[in-house]
């Protein structure tokens, strides 16, 4: 290992608890936390689901009030965490739950944080908060984002995604009870889980990548490279769920401090005012993924090489750049298999939109400044030309 | 799989020079006086007075307490919330190897919680720790990162678990362990290559902790040799600084093993030994290798193909029982002695040794294989004579 390695820090959520059944543990631990009045954000779809009965029950038995707030909006707004933060405000809570995908779990931050801080999600955005949040636990439906360890919100403003950073936004407890997923539609079973690999995977590449976030992306995109085409051929098979949820969790402590590169900086430069196109954020990841690994992959060729065989090539008779290259050709044929699109042409991009597209990686700057290889603007048009035509340079 | 939690210290920093970034992170933490935990050796030596320049420099206020004992006895404990509690300090510092990082967190429950060590040995205690910062000095303990402190009395030793245990920050600045003479580089190393090992077969081990331990098996066995052969090899140290702590990470949630049931159980007062933590453990282990090893075959490989057998064209079941002669190599390359009857243990307190392992309960019961005392007699009846049965 390197000697001139650089100092790093780690941290996550205060505690984790994993497994079928987790959410039993509900009631316990909010009571070792201390709180008794607690605010519920979901969103409609769990808002009637038996995932919210479930957690409902426990604080029913466990002699909490709580009141539900379910309107969380997928990739939500700025406006859409400030009417979080208004209901929180209202109902003198002293604990917040989040019980959701992504987005549910980002309004949830910020109305913990609302109960400790004054200001709106506006003000913070532009100087960050003082307190750390109130008691919060996170408890993931969908094997995704890992935003359950993490401690980054992102909402989307009409010049873009705008993300608060803070090393206070740790969750007192990340609850991950993998039955939760277990009515997870297909679709959003393959964009949350092609999400977490490449969580894994970026964080893997990532100049900020740390010995200790590399074991846990190792980790992470095994699991997902054995068990993502069993989940979405089968939603009922437990083992596979089980499995996705644990990477996702993995890849959010891989993440949440190595950080993402390109492939989510080439993921939000879609959804920008000139394309008026709005994808899923899996999705969006998913389709460009493919382009970035071909672009990155001569940075660090022992990385590559590595993702390569993870996804299940056999690299052993390579050498070290087809190798590295053919990770790329790999998770091609992941989305093959689930069914997602290796074009952006499919989405309603059109060539015109390529040069700002291209443009729009910049505005994710600590995205561009992790990626191992130096971006471009060229190279960025170039890769999304590619992406375009839905054809890697190496599959000549 | 069952439901499995995992936590660990609320923020870890490591890296070179990272003793810098102490007075910032304190400033955040606390608003008052700092006091010091520290060892008598540590504080004649350089980590001390580095850490003293970097709060000087900042103007922060400390006090510093050095009575530390190595294999802290509960009134040694004692002593050091004695001296917080007469004092009015705002934060804890524990700077030292295992024993004073234990004392550390003793000390911070008491910044917070009424009572005495042996009253939250009984009955736990109720308050999160008042805030602090434990720094290692050693690459072994990564006590750092765990949420347990063991203290020593006449009869045995107790340990003090607690979910609120674990520290603010866990700040590992490697330049710490450039003085450390050989021999404790060796026990030291190979305690944290014997957390790893052992996190990664118990019966608590989860998908995090093995991601964790793995990592740390495949640091120590080149770099631990290079160490221990020129304490001067900063890569080497620094390798192993790291390797300690993701060994920290992983056993302080998966749980160390018979190996460690093992080790204690040549303390009590029937033989009299004080063996230091982490040698102790080490000499037995080639034997609770060999004995582990049927239980868990793929891990057993896994660990011999780390520790650098060559496993390929070897049964799965002979290469798990390779683990045992790789790990016996190393301790041959470390200078350990080959055997417990070089280091006075006699015959006649076999029974007595492997009756012990029993009052490590919840070792026993994460240990992949059941054990019986016949089998812990024979197990020592090995490891006396330093012969294993696959040799």
């Amino acid at each position: 290992m390197d000697t001139n390695m650089k100092t790093f820090s780690f941290s996550t959520a205060r505690k984790i608890i994993f497994g079928l059944g987790a959410v039993k543990q509900l009631s316990e631990e909010l009571q070792n936390l201390g709180a008794k009045n607690i605010a519920i954000i979901t969103d409609t779809v769990i808002g009637q689901s038996e995932i919210l009965d479930k957690v409902v029950t426990q604080l029913r038995e466990g002699g909490f009030k709580y009141t539900v707030w379910d309107k969380a909006e997928t990739e939500p707004s700025v406006a859409g965490g400030e009417a979080a933060i208004e209901f929180t405000r209202k109902g003198n809570f002293d604990g917040v739950i989040g019980v959701g995908g992504g987005s549910v779990l980002d309004n949830a931050k910020v109305s913990a944080l609302s109960i400790t801080n004054a200001g709106t999600l506006s003000d913070w955005l532009k100087k960050t908060f003082q307190n750390p949040p109130a008691p919060l636990v996170l408890m993931p439906t969908t094997a995704g984002t890992g935003s359950e360890v993490s401690n980054a919100v992102a909402f989307s403003t009409p010049q873009g995604k705008a993300v608060l950073f803070s090393s206070l936004m740790y969750p007192s407890l990340a609850l991950v009870d993998p039955e939760f997923t277990m009515t997870t539609p297909a679709t959003v079973t393959a964009n949350a889980g092609v999400d977490t690999f490449c969580n894994g995977m970026e964080a893997f590449v990532s100049l900020n990548a740390t010995p200790i976030t590399d074991a846990f992306a190792l980790q992470t995109m095994q699991l997902v490279a054995d068990n993502l085409r069993e989940a979405y051929a089968c939603g009922d098979n437990i083992e596979a769920r089980k499995n996705m949820s644990l990477a996702a969790l993995l890849g959010g402590l891989a993440f949440g401090t190595a950080g993402t590169v390109l492939g989510h900086a080439c993921a939000y430069a879609y959804s920008y005012p000139a394309t008026s196109i709005h994808l899923p954020h899996g999705y969006a990841v998913a389709i460009t993924t493919p382009y970035t690994m071909e672009y990155n992959a001569i940075a660090n060729q022992t990385k590559y090489a590595t993702i390569a065989k993870i996804l299940g090539e056999p690299v052993e008779e390579m050498s070290l750049r087809d190798a590295a290259f053919q990770s790329a050709l790999s998770f091609k044929k992941l989305l093959y298999d689930l069914d997602i699109p290796a074009s952006i042409r499919t989405t309603g991009v059109t060539k015109d939109m390529i040069s700002t597209i291209a443009q729009n990686v910049f505005q994710s700057p600590a995205h561009v400044a992790r990626n191992p290889r130096k971006v471009t603007e060229k190279g960025m048009v170039r890769l999304f030309e590619n992406a375009y035509e839905g054809k890697l340079d190496c599959e000549q | 799989m069952k439901a499995f939690p995992f936590a660990t210290a609320k923020k870890i920093i490591f890296g070179r020079g990272s003793v810098q970034q102490l007075s910032d992170e304190l400033k955040i933490l606390c608003s008052g006086k700092i006091a010091i935990i520290t060892d008598e050796i540590i504080s004649k030596a350089g980590p001390l007075d580095t850490v003293k320049n970097v709060l000087h420099g900042a103007g922060l206020e400390y006090d510093i307490w050095d009575k530390s004992k190595s294999e802290p006895s509960i009134e040694s404990a004692e002593a050091a919330i004695q001296f917080v509690r007469d004092g009015n300090y705002s934060a804890i510092v524990g700077l030292g190897g295992g024993s004073v990082i234990d004392t550390a967190k003793a000390v911070a429950v008491a910044l917070t919680n009424p009572g005495s060590l042996s009253d939250w040995v009984k009955q736990g205690f109720t308050n999160p720790l008042g805030p602090l910062v434990l720094m290692p000095t050693t690459a072994g303990t990564g006590s750092e990162v765990s949420n347990a402190g063991v203290f020593a009395t006449a009869e045995s030793k107790y340990a003090l678990y607690s979910p609120l245990m674990y520290p603010d920050i866990a700040l590992v600045d490697p330049d710490f362990t450039r003085l450390i003479p050989a021999h404790i580089t060796a026990n030291t190393g190979i305690d944290a290559l014997c957390h790893a090992l052992e996190a990664y077969v118990s019966l608590k081990s989860t998908t995090i902790t093995d991601a964790l331990a793995l990592q740390a098996m495949k640091l120590i066995p080149d770099n631990l040799r290079a160490a221990y052969a020129c304490g001067d090899n900063m890569e080497a140290r620094t390798n192993m600084s790291l390797a300690a702590l993701l060994a920290g990470m992983a056993f302080g949630n998966a749980g160390t093993v018979i190996g460690h049931a093992c080790g204690y159980a040549y303390v009590s007062p029937s033989t009299k030994f004080h063996f230091p933590h982490g040698y102790s453990i080490a000499i037995t282990m080639p034997y609770v290798l060999e004995y582990n090893a049927i239980a868990n075959m793929e891990k057993h490989a896994t660990i011999a193909a780390l520790l650098g057998e060559s496993i390929e064209g070897l049964s799965l079941r002979d290469a798990a029982i390779s683990s045992a002669i790789a790990f016996k190599k190393l301790l041959a390359d470390l200078d350990f002695p080959s055997s417990i009857k070089e280091v006075g243990v006699t015959k006649d307190m076999l029974p007595d040794i492997a009756k012990n392992v029993f009052k490590s309960t919840t070792h026993v019961a994460r240990n992949p294989r059941k054990i019986t005392e016949e089998a812990m007699v024979k197990l020592f009846e090995k490891a006396y004579e330093g012969k294993l049965d696959c040799e």
